[in-house]
């Protein structure tokens, strides 16, 4: 088994015209905005998407952080477009039982994160231990 | 097709997990002996596992494997008798498998 080494920087996701409502959430995918923080300082976000079961779907909202789920993994995966993110929502939950989160983390924490060009033969996706996540500045929305 | 693999979990001391996952379904991000460290990058497939029993004192136990996507787009030859893999928690590596058979 070959030895893993260094890893990619995450690249930016171009922007699609948005043709339906995943899209238009889609569109958000990998875009840069200024985050505020009160001392005046000012670190740009990176929005990620990721497909929940309702129960987490209203928990990390509701608490603003994400915790350990079902799969005993320390971490989360997610994608990079909501579109991506029904596509494995499909697969894990089945279809009609998950709901789509967009999560805007700090650039900084986005960049820290595990990041593969095509998973599953889906897309870009990225792998974040807890610790990594639940960072000030997380946002997550539905 | 069901594939038999024998699943080996890290210790702490090998920069694996603090325990073996507990219950009986795991998932998570695979890479092949096939590929490089490049190629995994580009182009990952994640794998599910059924775990039978308990880890033994080494944390080795048995499970049965497939592909999360569906096998007319996963590479199944990947999973042949005496393939290695090695499962991934984002950069971490926490198992090494080697598959034992294929069944149907």
């Amino acid at each position: 088994m070959t030895q893993m080494s260094g890893m990619t920087a995450p690249a930016q996701q171009p922007l699609v015209p948005p043709t339906n409502e995943a899209e238009q959430a889609g569109q958000y995918a990998g875009i840069v905005l200024p985050l505020f923080f009160p001392a005046g300082e000012v670190e740009e976000t990176v929005t990620l998407f990721r497909a929940v079961s309702r129960e987490e779907a209203a928990q990390v909202p509701a608490e603003g952080a994400f915790k350990a789920g079902e799969n005993p993994l320390g971490g989360k995966f997610f994608a990079e477009t909501a579109q991506d993110a029904a596509k494995w929502g499909d697969m894990l939950q089945g279809s009609g039982n998950y709901e789509v989160l967009r999560v805007d983390l700090p650039k900084s924490a986005a960049d820290s994160l595990m990041r593969w060009e095509r998973l599953d033969g889906i897309g870009a996706a990225r792998y974040g231990e807890l610790s990594q996540i639940n960072v000030p500045g997380l946002g997550v929305s539905k | 097709m069901s594939v038999l693999a024998k699943i080996r979990w890290l210790k702490p001391d090998e920069g694996g997990r603090v325990e073996p996952p507990g219950g009986q379904r795991y998932s998570t991000v695979a890479k092949f002996q096939s590929q490089t460290d490049e190629e995994w990058l580009k182009d990952a497939w994640s794998l599910v596992l059924n775990l039978e029993g308990t880890p033994d004192e080494n944390w080795t136990q048995t499970a049965l494997v497939r592909f999360l996507a569906d096998e007319a787009r996963a590479p199944v030859q990947w999973l042949q008798p005496h393939s290695r893999f090695a499962l991934f928690e984002g950069r971490k590596k926490v198992a090494e498998g080697t598959v034992l058979e294929i069944g149907d």
